[in-house]
């Protein structure tokens, strides 16, 4: 395939949910501007942002739902077009369905893998683990790249009732062209389900500089609050709980402060609770989820951001607030000592733990000159290390590497 | 005199308190009915196997979950509710007609299985299922009144501080399972003078009855490698039960030295997380899951263990905790909600703040080295549980308490 080098990399993206995080959506956009072609499979219709892309193609295959005889049809209307384009890869399938080990719904999974059967592209890209494992065969035929991201990789494998998923991984490990990891931290415990180190690349991300900068900050005028920032969905893994602890230790330690909470999710009736009963109502803020742009505005205001993940990847999160100049308090789990060096770029604290946690806030406000400090380290690190495009020219290298194999 | 129980499922292992009082109040004498939207399974009861004139007292609602089969059923619902009850019917629709207008008519198929029964008093078990139904009271000309559980205030609606602004104005009493719990409704609106019990779970203190064998065991030091302390949790895993504390707990007694081995029966959600709290503390040979167990399996673990943890962070009042007491467990419990009131500080067990795995730690810790302290705690704990928290004594209390709503009425 040497003869193609030049030619447009076709990337086909099956897996994702509908819109793609915005992480995933960064990358897709900054890999399209590079000139290549990427079809992404959505479950829906998109809307017309993401159909006037150029080099994104966006390929609606409705998921297996609706009444029977809808999805039936629709069944039907696949094999038929499968059939059409490529009989071989068709009766491939067909055949995977039918023998692979683990597959308890194999009509459910052929629906998903038709309508993908007898296309051209380069590479396959999973942007999940979970996405490699549902589109397994899609990996017989053409070169593939999987991510590996966090809870995937750190937490579900863990759990004694998940054998396939475990299984899975492993298969999937093996098949696959390369693997990308979100950190190398992610990159280890991977190995432990199979994934050999030698195939594995670790690209951390990534955001723009330009649209997350630091804001023109004055020092906190005397008995204005401090203001702590977080953002990230309302799940178990972020450990808000603990950060509601440090906040009530601050608080009762006779610092102003205000706690400001961006984002949604399931646990959002526990996080209510705990307020109330912590008896915080008074000192912390819920935003719900914000766009992108309204989440710089809040992180320009704030004085220190705090993330108390039990477990993580790379929080994007973090990395944004540091491209604001945020000094970050954050736990050392996952990847996050990839981000933040203890005591340079703000402070490393076990997971929880409340009172090093709270320590290392209570320090943060009473030395506004070592926030600052961390602040801008922390921005020049981002400029450094973290910078967008230097990843989006690292994945297009990789989907290209797998290609000259 | 009859009373309608509202309950969402029925009967249900989770809810087995409400099938006490269902049978208890029958046996006192009251004409009781239980109306629910869904049938539990019976077969998890066999006490109300062998008394089938209780299970003629259960009405389901009638089908709601697709609007077809209401707009099939509906004229045959309004028969059949006429010519079992014509009177509290026609009343339903003159009161209702002139409240909600047109809107009485889908109201009406909701509430006709409790229009049928003509009830003299409705009870409804939680406070978050009486939420926009207090007007069946002058709906019906009947009392109305409500058991607080915990959840419904701690959650539900905190968002919104009118959420339970009309069922304080509609109900005439309100039962709450513990003192703590009527402090939360009194925050959260409730008039000081609405009529109230304080009426607090109870337990079949035959179904847990300890061993004498285990008696003579649990004056030993516990701790060392060769006799392990042994803890043992129940209760579904969620978020609520604190249980993170607790392995953070056993984690701190672990590194002080102590051998540990901690079992947690209870199946539910949250498992992954707890799974990997577990791994991340580094506990995978100290804590086991055991999954959701039947009742003779839980009383088999608490003969095994030297005492019971309960970290939640929210609890109502936790018949679990009840009993471990009856099993003669001393008990070490977060100081959440209805926890105080359910062990003794100091004489049936330890409360201490939630969220507090070292306060946890440190009692853990006396207990395991102190086998005659367990062995007073587990003795008192029995004692006060067969003093306090009995199912015949909770019948009657209940049995006061409706019969006061009732005469509030004639009054």
């Amino acid at each position: 395939m040497n003869g193609r080098v030049d030619a447009p990399l076709r990337v086909l993206v099956p897996g994702l949910t509908w819109p793609p995080e915005t992480f995933l959506a960064r990358l897709f956009r900054g890999l399209a501007a590079r000139g290549i072609q990427l079809t992404l499979i959505a479950p829906e219709l998109p809307d017309a942002t993401w159909r006037e892309i150029i080099n994104i193609d966006v390929m609606v295959a409705p998921g297996w739902d609706g009444h029977v005889p809808l999805r039936l049809t629709r069944l039907g209307g696949r094999l038929a077009g499968a059939t059409l384009r490529s009989p071989r890869e068709t009766r491939h399938l067909i055949h995977v369905a039918r023998t692979a080990e683990g597959s308890e719904r194999p009509v459910e999974q052929l629906y998903y893998w038709l309508p993908l059967a007898g296309r051209s592209w380069d590479v396959v890209y999973f942007p999940w683990n979970s996405a490699a494992i549902a589109y397994r065969p899609l990996m017989d035929m053409r070169p593939s790249v999987i991510s590996c991201r966090g809870a995937q990789i750190n937490i579900a494998p863990l759990n004694p009732e998940r054998a396939s998923l475990r299984r899975g991984l492993a298969d999937t490990f093996a098949r696959a062209s390369a693997v990308h990891c979100v950190s190398d931290a992610i990159r280890h415990e991977a190995a432990h389900y199979g994934l050999d180190m030698a195939k594995a690349t670790v690209i951390r991300p990534a955001v723009d500089p330009s649209a997350f900068r630091p804001a023109e900050r004055g020092l906190r005028s005397s008995g204005a609050p401090f203001r702590i920032i977080t953002t990230g969905g309302i799940i178990w893994r972020k450990g808000l709980e603990y950060a509601l602890l440090a906040v009530r230790q601050l608080r009762d330690h006779g610092v102003p402060v205000r706690f400001d909470i961006i984002g949604d999710g399931p646990e959002m009736q526990r996080l209510l609770y705990t307020i109330h009963d912590l008896e915080l109502e008074a000192c912390v803020v819920r935003h719900g989820r914000l766009k992108p742009p309204d989440v710089a505005a809040r992180l320009a205001e704030a004085d220190v951001f705090l993330l108390t993940s039990l477990s993580e990847g790379i929080a994007n999160a973090v990395l944004e607030a540091m491209a604001c100049g945020l000094p970050v308090v954050t736990t050392d789990v996952g990847g996050m000592a990839e981000a933040i060096s203890d005591g340079v770029e703000g402070f490393l604290v076990p997971p929880r733990d409340d009172q090093a946690t709270a320590a290392a806030l209570l320090r943060l406000y009473e030395e506004p000159e070592l926030g600052r400090r961390m602040g801008a380290a922390a921005r020049r690190r981002i400029e450094a290390d973290f910078d967008l495009r230097n990843q989006i020219d690292a994945f297009s290298a990789l989907f290209r590497s797998v290609t000259l194999v | 005199m009859r009373l309608v129980l509202v309950v969402s499922r029925f009967p249900q292992l989770s809810e087995t308190f409400i099938v006490s009082q269902f049978a208890g109040l029958v046996d006192a004498g009251w004409d009781v009915h239980v109306v629910c939207s869904e049938e539990g399974a019976w077969e998890d009861f066999p006490q109300l196997a062998t008394r089938p004139e209780l299970r003629g007292r259960v009405h389901r609602q009638w089908p709601h979950d697709a609007m077809w089969k209401v707009a099939l059923l509906w004229p045959l619902v309004l028969v059949i509710t006429f010519m079992r009850a014509p009177r509290a019917t026609i009343r339903y629709w003159r009161e209702g007609l002139r409240r909600f207008g047109r809107r009485v008519a889908r109201r009406f198929y909701l509430d006709a299985v409790i229009i049928a029964l003509a009830p003299d008093m409705i009870h409804f078990e939680f406070g978050s299922q009486a939420v926009g139904r207090t007007d069946l009271g002058e709906l019906l000309g009947c009392r109305l009144s409500v058991s607080f559980r915990g959840y419904d205030l701690n959650y539900v609606g905190l968002d919104n501080p009118d959420y339970y602004t009309e069922l304080w104005r509609d109900v005439d009493a309100v039962h709450v399972l513990g003192q703590d719990l009527w402090r939360r409704a009194l925050k959260r609106g409730c008039p000081p003078d609405k009529p109230r019990a304080v009426i607090s779970p109870a337990i079949d203190v035959e179904m847990f009855r300890p061993k004498e064998a285990a008696a003579s065991r649990a004056n030993e030091m516990a701790g060392t490698t060769e006799r392990p302390l042994r803890v043992l949790s129940v209760g579904r895993l969620e978020w609520k039960k604190g249980y993170e504390y607790g392995l953070a707990a056993i984690q701190h007694l672990i590194d002080d030295g102590l051998a540990v081995e901690y079992r947690i029966i209870g199946g539910g959600a949250y498992f992954e997380p707890l799974v990997f709290a577990r791994h991340q503390m580094g506990l995978d040979g100290a804590v086991e899951f055991l999954g959701s167990q039947p009742h003779v399996a839980v009383v088999e673990q608490m003969g095994w263990a030297d005492l019971f943890l309960h970290p939640a962070v929210s609890e109502g009042f936790c018949n679990a905790v009840l009993e471990a007491q009856a099993m003669r467990l001393p008990v070490v419990a977060g100081d959440a909600d209805g926890l105080p009131e359910n062990v003794d500080d100091g004489r049936t067990g330890f409360i201490v703040p939630r969220r507090d795995p070292a306060a946890m730690a440190e009692k853990l810790a006396l207990l395991a080295e102190d086998g005659a302290l367990r062995q007073a705690m587990g003795a008192a704990g029995r004692e006060r549980v067969e003093r306090c928290f009995t199912l015949p004594q909770q019948v009657a209390e209940f049995d006061r308490f409706f019969r006061e709503v009732v005469a509030g009425h004639a009054r």
